[in-house]
């Protein structure tokens, strides 16, 4: 018997074909879509890598004359205050902020998607606000909200207190830093767990509810325990994400003497003289990859065993929401708050600028209101270029990301291959590539390569689309729930892969994709250092055109602008939802 | 009486004749003629520049004065790595880079500017700089600006030093990127100590330091002072409407900047042209009319900068020799105010 057993042939690779249901354009498909994403993600990551070892700090990487190094990594990792104030400072800013915009955000996904919410669709956009808004605009209108002399929100709460002098909000604290991180994630965490919680299969959690489960019962020991992995995911992405932010740090934490490691990079990039310090802000950068491996290493350690939280099998179900009854009007006035403080009050900052600049507010100001900053405006033919571009490269950069991460977390989960767990983490690994290394590294390919795409809106879409981290991870986070049956079941029925991926796959990761879609698309609206770098005279883009702006000193030029940028995201939010929502998913 | 006359005013003549050609001479010279008509064959010229706003007014203002030139402008801080990265890849768009002298160094230490002749366009050899790859046009001027409805002149600080007056205390505002590059300009007068000192006692004073555009700051009335601040932009907040001035502490602090002709310049006689029409006094009139923004150099036709050089004042120029020890400081400062370091 065992001699029978051993002179069998292998039959791995039909099993693996069998099990995925691959045939020769579904692999095809594959290696194009893998090879695709490592085109896209190995330059910036091997510039990042090169650079934080090259110097001295006279020449440039690239350069002869530069050579292989340490004085980089010893410069940043031996300076005392990176020990005793830069590294503390940057675990309470990142621990703070992570912890309230998750909770947050978590808790606000469950009302809109999970229960009877009223007004669900327009709490959905409005929530998405502050991600909507170029990070240095929300920045100073919130100074502008809680500057503690003549913050608006100080002025009122002084009127209404009958106190004068400054305060009682100060902003300029770390716990005014952690609040406006916080209010600036939220959105980001908010639309990664609105994919996972929209897909669960409701069954399980009626199952316990049924058993006499009360909700905090059921949503402790069925709901959380199910959804890890779509917790999880965006847990440790905007973990990363806050980790490189520097804008607020820059606007609000500086003043209050709260120095994180991502402003360093700001801080190399900006000398006194000679050429920007790109080796140094590799050398600081790096810690984002280190720490992304690390925490990608826990993630597939937790969900290593996916089938525990299949939620989606071939048996239908109707997605029911938990009626929230007497809760009702304190999840209104939850999420209420939170659209105030981060939409309402923002968005009537931006439209004040815009028609009257940063004067505080008075009857006797508003008389003076102008339209003057949209004319400009409009009549700069700059605007509609950039507008045009914004669109193209936002959309289509979105697109792609999200697709080839689709593919790739199909791949990863779906497969068995030699370096799948290395293929892994070098797809997530793009986020710990800071922009500007991202940016350097697409020009220098793009000037050597001579296909005719540099200083065109293509090397955009092309440097854009290095972030395969989010999509990847949404896209397993959601397959995850799917049962593999489902996708066994129609290979048995003669469909092929392709026609099982487009009929089957696709439309149960609806939710995942789209929220992949409008997160890429909205940070492509907003990102500002790789158009910077890439900028030509025709691929202007509008985040470009407002940092021009802001250094004109136009303030309510700046404002309009921001005003229009969120005017033109919107509706592309809300008629991909829409879309969402009629397609059932 | 007519014999001392005539010899005064053959003198007068000869003396007229050496001097190189004045504002009004120069363009009608045949060698700018020729070169007009050569760069009108080019039909445009690009220039790329730290931000946009210093070469948006220049197609207009070029455009009157030699028709038939299209000025294309570019803005972007790191602009000395696209032009250094695109020279090694042998791409050349680039006709005129005008930056600061610190910013042009790293260019002229590649040789990827050439020498031209600035004279012809009646720009003197001490208006260049890195031997004559550069002609200067205009400077920077640290300022103290101010709210005119909450502040008035005779408040405000006659040396820098006294802004640690503790009537200023929690009033200021201040840019982190110019902030700690004054205070290391200031150590060439003040020597590295106290200059740091002044670093210490600025941040006890509770000003605050951010990249925020401080208009926002003064206008919303959180802040009454913009310390620190680049000449320029307190006029702009004024043209736009805000009841903002300013003053010009002791010692005055400049900044260099001028324009330099790429070696390979797509339209090298276009970019002549403009580069030197730029350092010329024309073009820095048209720059003061039109940018606001001024030579503050000996020698110069703005009142603002003859009333300076009238008083007195010592004033720190920004110089190619001075550049290394006036950068010196901008990291150790930069660490104070951050707050990095004590």
């Amino acid at each position: 018997m065992a001699d029978a057993a051993r002179a069998l042939p292998r039959r791995a690779p039909v099993a693996v074909r069998q099990q995925s249901g691959l045939d020769l354009w579904g692999r095809v498909v594959v290696v194009a879509g893998v090879a695709v994403a490592v085109y896209l993600i190995a330059a910036p990551l091997a510039m990042l890598l090169a650079t934080a070892l090259r110097g001295p700090v006279e020449f440039l990487p690239f350069e002869p004359g530069a050579q292989w190094t340490l004085e980089n990594l010893v410069a940043v990792y031996t300076a005392p205050v990176l020990y005793q104030r830069i590294i503390p400072d940057t675990l309470v800013f990142v621990l703070g902020s992570v912890a309230l915009s998750f909770t947050v955000g978590f808790t606000l996904a469950w009302l809109v998607e999970r229960t009877d919410l009223p007004g669900r669709e327009a709490w959905f956009t409005l929530i998405l606000f502050p991600l909507l808004v170029p990070t240095i605009v929300l920045g100073i209108a919130w100074v502008f909200l809680m500057g503690p002399k003549a913050g608006w929100l100080n002025l009122a709460l002084r009127a209404l207190m009958g106190t004068s002098g400054e305060g009682p909000i100060d902003v300029f604290t770390m716990g005014g830093l952690i609040v406006c991180q916080a209010l600036a994630s939220v959105p980001f965490v908010f639309i990664l767990l609105t994919a996972a919680l929209r897909t669960m299969n409701p069954s399980l959690e009626e199952a316990s509810g049924t058993s006499g489960a009360s909700p905090l019962t059921t949503f402790r020991r069925v709901t959380v325990p199910v959804l890890l992995p779509g917790i999880l995911a965006p847990l440790i992405l905007v973990c990363l994400v806050t980790l490189e932010q520097y804008e607020l740090p820059s606007i609000i934490g500086v003043p209050a003497e709260v120095n994180v490691f991502s402003y360093r990079i700001l801080y190399e990039l900006n000398p006194a003289d000679g050429l920007p310090n790109y080796g140094g802000a590799a050398a600081v950068a790096l810690p984002f990859l280190v720490l992304g491996i690390a925490l990608l290493a826990v993630y597939n350690i937790v969900v290593r065993r996916a089938e525990k939280f299949v939620t989606v099998t071939g048996k239908a179900y109707i997605q029911r929401r938990l009626p929230l009854g007497r809760w009702r009007v304190p999840a209104l006035v939850f999420v209420g708050l939170y659209v105030v403080m981060g939409a309402l009050l923002p968005a009537a900052i931006l439209v004040w600028a815009s028609l009257l600049g940063y004067v505080p507010p008075s009857l006797a100001a508003l008389k003076t209101a102008s339209f003057a900053a949209y004319h400009r405006l409009f009549a700069d033919p700059n605007f509609w270029l950039a507008l045009r571009n914004t669109v193209i490269v936002a959309g289509a950069s979105a697109l792609i990301i999200s697709l080839v991460g689709g593919l790739l977390g199909w791949t990863l989960l779906r497969l068995r291959f030699p370096g799948r767990t290395a293929l892994d983490f070098f797809s997530f690994m793009s986020i710990g590539i800071p922009s500007v290394i991202a940016g350097l590294a697409v020009m220098l390919l793009y000037l050597t390569i001579p296909i005719g795409i540099y200083g065109t809106f293509m090397i955009l879409i092309v440097a854009y689309s290095y972030r395969l981290a989010v999509s990847t991870r949404l896209a397993k986070a959601g397959l995850m729930q799917l049962h593999r049956e489902l996708e066994e079941a129609s290979a048995a029925s003669g469909a092929r892969w392709m026609s099982t991926q487009l009929r089957i796959v696709l439309p149960l990761l609806r939710a995942s994709l789209f929220s992949s879609f409008v997160l890429l698309f909205i940070v492509g609206v907003r990102e500002f250092t790789l158009p910077l770098i890439l900028n030509g005279p025709d691929n202007i883009v509008l985040s470009v055109l407002l940092w021009k702006v802001f250094q004109n000193g136009d303030a309510p030029q700046a404002a309009a602008l921001a005003t229009l940028i969120i005017a033109l995201v919107i509706p592309v939010v809300a008629l991909a939802r829409r879309a969402l929502m009629r397609a059932g998913g | 009486m007519t014999k001392l006359i005539r010899p005064a005013l053959l003198g007068l003549a000869v003396a007229l004749a050496a001097t190189p050609a004045l504002a009004a001479d120069w363009k009608d010279s045949s060698d700018v003629k020729d070169l007009y008509e050569k760069a009108k064959k080019e039909g445009e010229v690009v220039i790329w520049a730290p931000n946009g706003r210093e070469v948006d007014w220049i197609p207009k203002a070029f455009a009157a004065e030699w028709p038939g030139i299209t000025v294309k402008g570019l803005g972007d801080n790191d602009i000395a790595p696209k032009i250094i990265a695109e020279a090694r890849a042998g791409r050349h768009e680039v006709d005129v880079y005008w930056c600061s002298i610190t910013c042009v160094q790293p260019i002229v230490q590649r040789e990827l500017p050439t020498k031209i002749d600035w004279s012809m366009f009646g720009v003197t050899k001490d208006n260049t700089a890195f031997d004559g790859m550069m002609g200067f046009t205009n400077n920077i001027v640290y300022v103290v600006a101010y709210d005119t409805k909450k502040m008035s002149e005779a408040d405000m600080p006659k040396t820098w030093d006294q802004l640690l007056d503790p009537k200023y205390k929690d009033k200021m505002t201040g840019s982190l990127f110019l902030m700690p590059r004054m205070i290391s300009a200031l150590s060439m007068k003040w020597g590295k100590d106290k200059a740091l000192d002044f670093a210490r006692k600025l941040k006890d004073t509770g000003i605050l330091l951010t990249r925020a555009p401080r208009e926002s700051i003064l206008q919303s009335g959180e802040r009454v002072i913009a310390a620190g601040e680049v000449d320029v932009l307190p006029k702009l907040w004024a043209k736009s409407g805000m009841p903002v001035k300013y003053v010009i502490p002791s010692p005055v602090v400049l900044g260099q900047f001028g324009g330099t002709v790429l070696a390979k310049a797509p339209h090298p006689n276009a970019a002549r042209l403009l580069a030197g029409w730029m350092a010329s006094k024309d073009g820095k009139k048209a720059r003061e009319r039109d940018n606001l923004e001024v030579d503050f150099r000996p020698g110069s036709d703005n009142p603002e900068a003859k009333a300076i050089y009238a008083s007195g004042v010592p004033v720190i120029e920004d110089t190619v020799e001075d550049m290394k020890a006036r950068a010196a400081l901008y990291k150790p400062a930069a660490d104070i105010l951050t707050g990095q370091a004590k």
